[in-house]
């Protein structure tokens, strides 16, 4: 296996005054799924872009499989990369055909039939076929988009926010099949979405970025729960601090004695996520329970005192009653950040 | 409503009646030499003119469209504004300029090299310049609304540059600029003051001068054949607006950003842009100017003139408000109700665009010359103007409503309802106010259209009444350029008033 199939390094994009992706690196493995996550101005979609040869960058480095794409002195136009495509909004040429949008790349015109006739077949399109793309649903449009860029067999995968436009459902469904087809031709793809459940249940690899850099890139187990900064976790939502006193792996805290996933001194910002409280009834208990709001898939509890008020997410099939007195306890290890 | 469908068929029913009662062979009198050469004109004309305007609208959308091109803003206005020239000005000035006794003359001291009168090429020229913006503002909107998405799939799929403007743009551009051609040719076809000015033999000329010694059955037949032609470049253009599958359901694309430049190519395109603004707004405007300023009376105004401007106000004020009375229920129907009737009336408001202003005056006439109630009769009367504008001019005004009432969400009515209004109570308080600046658009596009139309205010004119549009065409005949100068300026500044409200429709258009 190729470690560093592709490679970005120290890389650059401004947009005249203001810089759109900051000195990023990273680099990917063959056959990799890998996501670039964070909101909507936080530079994913540039630096896709920049990877594809679509815009150009201003410093750095980008090569894949050994070929340098880009660097200061050279670049590869983006139709020389041989890189897949897929938009948000599916850009399947209006004016052809399912079949002449699918062979459209192909640039050996013997293995039309046969190749057409794979996709057609992978993505589940053989009754569409003959048809025009204004008489698709967007589901099949975008099915389209990502057989087209298959059928011209690409090295790696580009797809900009590909499930955005679809329906929920839809999404998921499309995503669970890409991965496994992707897994399968062993092709490295790269995904760009302000989704964090899409990035996680897609990628094995995970970049969050923000204001142009790269946050943190890690499995999304590293990164939902060892995330290395304040702002990772944030961004990963369900986010609340408590302050704590730590003496190496442990930390004294207003709900008690918790252990950390990782030595601190001093003052520290606790991240302890809901879905980690464990709540505790005693009639001699500190909190209180001040709220239950019913989800459906889980109960969120509000607990607090006079000085502190958490949330906690619970199985739906217990209740608690308002007003109970409890004590709070946490099983796992939590990270800390110096306050 | 009723009232309304009644006067835009009119025309064809009178045509079709005066041609019914044609004495001997109909045949023969279709197969004459002069119907014959005259269709031959006026087809010539309108397709010379459709691809002439294409090969010049086009690339100006394209590299306008595309490439950073120094004050692109402004060239969209410049390549917007000849649609605001009225036809008969635009072949007056460059008779002015580069006929004979003409400014180019006046200068150089030698005749221009070719002859502009009594040939294709002045009519062609002329009606070229008018028109060209048709296709322009079409591909420039197709272009724009094409997301850029498209293009880079292209490109990252291995096409070049060159290759995706010819398999993917080319492709995807075709089918508005086929209707901006068609609609160019319509245009031509139905253009009545520049063939004649140009003295160039076309149908709409041939129905002017028998019309002229008063021999209206023969008009008719040559309306006819004009309607019929018209009516199948019309259904052409159905048919391939039918075919697209173009749509684009993505309203949020993203549309491609422009590119920059080489030196060069500025040069190349700015060179190319102004070769046409020279051609198609300068030169007529500075030919006006120096007759204006050759004239024995320079910029004064005569009674005479001051006497017509009145005549010209009043008839584009009564047509206005008429005009308006008659697109309201068209616009209603179209938008809010979906049912057979609807479309059949929208189809029907349509049909004026496809009228040539030549035939609605000749059916007027012939109708009315007739048509006597208790002996009281509308023939030469005011009211024949105002009602052949109004025909000529509905698709505008209608146009320009429904736009503005596609916009107003009818759940902003029920809202009104549902807190106890009455229906009509919420008509007033809530659609009335916001349909008024769309109103007020198509009011002054029918009064400013009105005052510089040509065949239906020289050919209903009530006797004694004299419209501005009449000042330049009897000079014209005598062919004193200075004296058609300064009429001429008029309309001219008048016309530029109209831009004002289409620039500003289109604007809503796309945001629409």
């Amino acid at each position: 296996m190729h470690k560093n199939f592709l490679n970005v390094e120290n890389f650059t994009k401004k947009f005249g005054d203001f810089t759109a992706v900051k000195n990023v690196s990273f680099s990917m493995e063959e056959g990799e799924a890998f996501a670039l996550l964070g909101e909507s101005g936080c530079g994913k979609t540039t630096l896709l872009r920049c990877i594809a040869g679509l815009e150009t960058g201003n410093q750095g480095k980008i090569s894949l499989a050994d070929k340098l794409f880009y660097d200061n002195k050279s670049l590869v136009p983006v139709n020389k990369r041989n890189i897949g495509l897929v938009f948000q909004d599916y850009a399947v040429f209006p004016h052809k055909s399912i079949s002449e949008n699918i062979t459209f790349g192909i640039s050996d015109k013997s293995k039309h039939s046969s190749i057409l006739d794979e996709m057609l077949k992978l993505f589940k399109l053989e009754d569409q076929k003959n048809k025009m793309p204004d008489q698709l649903s967007g589901g099949q449009l975008q099915r389209v988009a990502i057989a087209r860029t298959m059928a011209a067999s690409p090295s790696l995968m580009l797809l900009d926010e590909p499930f955005s436009n679809l329906d929920k459902q839809l999404g998921i469904a499309l995503r669970q099949e890409l991965k496994t087809i992707f897994s399968n031709q062993k092709l490295a793809s790269i995904i760009v979405t302000h989704d964090q459940e899409e990035a996680f249940a897609y990628a094995d690899r995970v970049a969050i970025m923000k204001d142009g850099v790269i946050l943190q890139c890690d499995t999304p187990e590293n990164v939902y729960l060892k995330p290395n900064s304040e702002d990772v976790a944030k961004f990963l939502g369900n986010c609340q601090f408590i302050e704590g006193d730590a003496n190496g792996n442990e930390a004294d805290t207003p709900i008690g004695q918790v252990e950390l996933n990782d030595t601190h001194r001093g003052k520290v910002k606790i991240l302890l996520r809901p879905e980690n409280l464990d709540i505790v009834e005693d009639v001699e208990g500190k909190f209180e329970i001040l709220e239950e709001v019913f989800h459906g898939g889980y109960r969120e509890v509000t607990i607090g005192n006079d000085s502190i008020v958490l949330k906690s997410h619970k199985a739906s099939f217990k209740k608690y009653a308002k007003g109970t007195r409890v004590n709070l306890a946490t099983q796992s290890k939590l990270p800390a950040f110096k306050a | 409503m009723v009232a309304g469908l009644f006067l835009v068929l009119l025309p064809f029913f009178v045509s079709i009646r005066d041609v019914s009662g044609w004495e001997g062979n109909l045949f023969e009198a279709l197969t004459t030499e002069r119907i014959r050469s005259s269709v031959y004109g006026s087809l010539l004309l309108a397709f010379s003119t459709a691809i002439a305007g294409a090969l010049i609208g086009v690339p100006a959308a394209y590299f306008l469209a595309r490439y950073k091109v120094p004050l692109s803003g402004l060239w969209v206005i410049l390549f917007t504004l000849p649609l605001v020239m009225p036809s008969y000005i635009s072949s007056y000035s460059y008779l002015a300029a580069l006929g004979r006794m003409g400014f180019f003359e006046d200068i150089f001291g030698m005749p221009f090299p070719i002859e502009v009168k009594g040939v294709l090429f002045g009519s062609w020229l002329s009606m070229t310049m008018v028109n060209f913006p048709f296709v322009f503002l079409m591909t420039y909107a197709a272009l724009l609304n094409l997301p850029a998405s498209i293009e880079e799939s292209a490109l990252s799929l291995g096409f070049s540059k060159r290759q995706v403007f010819f398999k993917i743009i080319l492709p995807n551009i075709k089918i508005p600029v086929f209707s901006g051609m068609l609609m160019i040719a319509l245009y031509s076809l139905s253009d009545f003051g520049t063939p004649a000015i140009m003295n160039y033999r076309t149908l709409t000329f041939e129905i002017f001068k028998y019309w002229d010694i008063g021999r209206f059955s023969h008009s008719s037949l040559y309306a006819l054949v004009l309607i019929t032609l018209a009516f199948l470049i019309l259904f052409a253009e159905g048919i391939i607006n039918r075919k697209s599958h173009y749509e684009l359901k993505n309203k949020n694309c993203k549309p491609v950003s422009r590119e920059k430049l080489s030196s060069g190519g500025v040069t190349g395109v700015l060179s190319f842009f102004i070769t046409i603004v020279f051609i198609a707004i300068l030169l007529p405007v500075i030919t006006i100017i120096y007759w204006a300023m050759q004239g024995h009376e320079k910029f004064s105004v005569s009674d005479r003139l001051k006497e017509a401007t009145g005549h010209s106000l009043t008839l584009a004020l009564l047509t206005a408000v008429f005009a308006l009375f008659f697109a309201f229920p068209f616009a209603w129907l179209a938008i809010r109700e979906k049912g057979k009737f609807a479309i059949v009336a929208d189809k029907v408001s349509f049909l004026g665009n496809m009228l040539p202003g030549v035939v609605i005056a000749l059916a007027l006439v012939s109708f009315f010359v007739s048509f006597r109630i208790n002996g009281f009769t509308l023939y030469h009367t005011l009211a024949m103007p105002v009602l052949g504008c109004a025909i000529r001019f509905l698709p505008q005004a209608v146009n320009s409503l429904k736009t503005s009432l596609a916009q107003i969400n009818p759940s902003l009515e029920e809202a009104a309802v549902s807190l106890g209004r009455t229906p009509f109570q919420a008509f007033k308080s809530v659609t009335l106010p916001l349909i008024k600046p769309g109103a007020l658009a198509a009011f002054a596009l029918v009064f400013i259209t009105t005052i510089k139309e040509l065949p239906i205010t020289l050919m209903l004119s009530p006797p004694g009444e004299r419209y501005l549009t009449q000042n330049i065409w009897d000079f014209i005949d005598e062919a004193e350029y200075s004296r058609v100068a300064v009429p001429a300026l008029m309309l001219l500044i008048i016309s530029s008033l109209s831009l004002f409200f289409i620039l500003k429709q289109n604007k809503r258009r796309v945001n629409a």
